[in-house]
């Protein structure tokens, strides 16, 4: 109790000033986005972040802006762009790891990106890409991470849940996004409970 | 994007099953969830006939807005409804490895967290509690 008051009575604002000024000298991973005030324009993301478009356009520029440039030669998104060149990622295991907000996928969402094809996925992104209904998260057994190549042109049927590599003609066996695939199909889980009459549809 | 998806035109014949007349449609999307619906008629009256029909609809105006009507073009900005969603996806493709602590750049916000702890120290010297307390609390 002394510590929490001690805490509350004059070290708490001032350590919250401290602290947001310094992030803002080394941004994480993903983003940081300015939260507005709520206004009546249409929103991007649910709940309690009110976002204007050129937010989320903005957004765009920050999607997987944390892989390393000596891993990584290619961005994933130009610095002089909001989007991407490339609609489908693809990964190993664990993707997603390390972004627990809704900004992970959002961002993404944002640059263009429709549908990750990846081994696993880290639990919350997982839930996060259902939640917003950015970007389809599909799982596959196969490593295509190994297989395939930053650039190559492929489709994904999410009807027949095949990837196939254009060039080489290669299909590859997805996962069935199951019960989370209308979720995402209705952009999101708001829009979604709307339209199964859980929740009254907003007024536009 | 093409959203080729069966159920996605399904929607589109239904929402415009009235005017099947029309020579063209063109869908180009302009941000999430909204796309830029430009119908190209084939003559005159129809587009009058179109444009009439479609401020009728009972969809709110913000989210289905006539923006301009010129001779036979008429141009809308419609919200589009995913439904079903794009179900043929093609495009290149960005390959990720495998995602670790150590393959991310994540330790950038541990740096803002320390320095205000150091300058938290410095500021309260004598506090030994409240050193303890911050440290207790940050941890």
């Amino acid at each position: 109790l002394i510590q929490i008051k001690l805490f509350q009575q004059s070290i708490l604002p001032w350590s919250h000033q401290r602290y947001v000024q310094t992030i803002a000298k080394h941004p994480p991973s993903l983003s940081f986005i300015p939260t507005n005030q709520p206004t009546n324009q249409p929103t991007t993301i649910p709940v309690y972040i009110y976002i204007q478009p050129d937010e989320y356009e903005k957004l765009g520029s920050y999607a997987l802006i944390g892989l390393p440039d000596e891993e990584y030669q290619t961005r994933y998104v130009e610095s002089d762009s909001m989007k991407t060149d490339y609609p489908i990622v693809i990964g190993g295991e664990n993707f997603g790891c390390g972004s627990s907000r809704e900004h992970a996928p959002v961002a993404m969402g944002a640059a263009g990106t429709k549908v990750a094809v990846c081994q696993t996925y880290a639990r919350i992104f997982f839930r996060n890409c259902v939640s917003t209904g950015e970007l389809y998260p599909v799982e596959t057994d196969l490593r295509l991470c190994d297989v395939l190549k930053t650039g190559d042109e492929v489709e994904v049927d999410m009807v027949a849940d095949v990837l196939t590599d254009l060039k080489s003609g290669k299909q590859y066996k997805l996962k069935p996004l199951g019960e989370a695939g209308p979720v995402i199909d209705e952009g999101g889980i708001f829009n979604f409970a709307r339209k199964e009459g859980m929740i009254k549809t907003a007024d536009v | 994007v093409t959203f080729s998806g069966p159920n996605f035109h399904a929607y589109i014949g239904e929402r415009l099953k009235d005017y099947r007349q029309l020579k063209e449609i063109s869908l180009t999307e302009t941000s999430r969830g909204r796309c830029k619906l430009e119908l190209i008629e084939k003559t005159r009256m129809q587009s009058s006939m179109a444009g009439q029909a479609l401020k009728a609809r009972p969809i709110s105006r913000s989210s289905f807005r006539t923006s301009t009507s010129r001779g036979s073009r008429l141009i809308v900005q419609a919200k589009i409804d995913l439904q079903g969603g794009p179900r043929i996806i093609r495009g290149k493709c960005f390959v990720t490895r495998d995602v670790s602590l150590h393959s991310i750049l994540t330790d950038r916000e541990s740096e803002g967290v320390y320095f205000s702890l150091l300058l938290l120290n410095r500021h309260f010297p004598s506090s030994l509690s409240t050193h303890l307390s911050l440290l207790h609390i940050s941890i």
